[in-house]
C-alpha cells in the first residue's frame, strides 16, 4: 500500500512519477524492493499515479462526486499497476526459477488478482482522504471551480 | 450524473475486484504462505539490523544489498541529486507560481 493513487491525484502525472522514483530509491535503502528493481517498481508506481490522475479528471469532468471519483480512480490506477507488475514478471521471468512460463502466468495471475482486492481497500482510503482535502483545501485537488462543501442546513448556534 | 449511478458504478468495480481478489487470495494458498513470508522478512530484519532507523552510534542503516554491494557512494550521490533537484523544484514553484497555475494555484 503505497498510496500512489493519492499521489497521482494530488501531484499530477509529472510530479507523481517523480515522487514514485524518489519513494522507490528510499524504499530500496530500507530493503523494501531492491536496487536492481528501482526501474521496474518506478514504472509500476508511476503508471498507477498517472492512471489515477487521468481517471479522476475524467470522472470529475462527468460531474461525479469527489469520493466515488477519487476512490474509483485510485482503484483503477492500482489495478493497472497490478497487471503491469504481473506482465513484467511473466515477460522477464524469475531469476533462478525453473517454472515453465505457463505455470508462472497462473501463479502471477493469482498474485495480481490478490492485489485487486487490496486496491479496493486503498481506493476507499484514498477516497476518504481526497474528500477531506477537497473540503478543506479544494485547490490542492484542482477543484477551485467547484463548491464541494455541503449546503448549510439552516441550523445555527 | 445521478449520485446513485456513481455509487452503483463504484460498487460494481469494487465488488468485481474484491471477488477476483478473494480468488487470488485462495489461489495463492490463503493466509498461511503470506504469514510465513511476512514472519521471515521480519526475522531477517531483526537479525540484520534491529533497533531504531537512525542511531547516532551506528549511523543511518541502509539495506544490505546497497551496503554490502559497495554502492553506498552511488546511493549517496542519488540522494544528493534528489536534494538538489528538490531545492530546484522549490525555487521554480516559488518563483513561477506552480506548474499548472491556471487550475492549481499554490497560494
Amino acid at each position: 500500500m503505497n498510496l500512489t493513487g493519492l499521489v497521482g491525484i494530488i501531484a499530477g502525472p509529472l510530479l507523481g512519477a517523480l515522487v514514485a522514483l524518489v519513494v522507490n530509491v528510499f524504499s530500496a535503502a530500507l530493503g523494501h524492493g531492491a536496487v536492481g528493481l528501482i526501474g521496474a517498481n518506478t514504472l509500476i508506481n508511476a503508471s498507477e499515479a498517472i492512471v489515477a490522475y487521468y481517471a479522476f479528471k475524467t470522472l470529475m469532468g462527468m460531474e461525479w462526486d469527489v469520493f466515488p471519483a477519487s476512490a474509483s480512480a485510485a482503484t483503477l490506477g492500482l489495478s493497472v499497476g497490478s497487471f503491469l507488475m504481473g506482465a513484467i514478471i511473466v515477460i522477464s521471468g524469475v531469476n533462478g526459477s525453473a517454472l515453465p512460463r505457463g505455470d508462472l502466468l497462473i501463479a502471477v495471475g493469482g498474485l495480481s488478482a490478490l492485489n485487486l482486492g487490496v486496491a479496493v481497500v486503498e481506493g476507499i482510503l484514498t477516497g476518504l482522504i481526497v474528500q477531506f482535502l477537497a473540503s478543506v483545501r479544494p485547490d490542492l485537488v484542482g477543484l477551485t471551480d467547484r463548491d464541494t462543501r455541503d449546503d448549510p442546513t439552516g441550523v445555527t448556534a | 450524473m445521478d449520485r446513485w449511478k456513481q455509487y452503483a458504478s463504484m460498487a460494481a468495480v469494487f465488488s468485481a475486484f474484491l471477488t477476483v481478489g478473494y480468488w487470488g487470495f485462495t489461489a495463492t494458498g490463503g493466509a498461511v504462505p503470506w504469514a510465513k513470508r511476512a514472519s521471515q522478512a521480519l526475522q531477517r530484519g531483526v537479525q540484520e539490523s534491529g533497533g531504531s532507523l537512525v542511531n547516532l552510534g551506528r549511523g543511518i542503516v541502509v539495506a544490505g544489498p546497497i551496503r554490502k554491494g559497495g554502492l553506498m557512494l552511488e546511493f549517496g550521490g542519488i540522494v544528493f541529486a534528489f536534494v538538489l533537484f528538490g531545492l530546484g523544484l522549490y525555487i521554480y514553484v516559488d518563483r513561477y507560481d506552480g506548474f499548472e497555475s491556471n487550475d492549481r494555484p499554490t497560494r
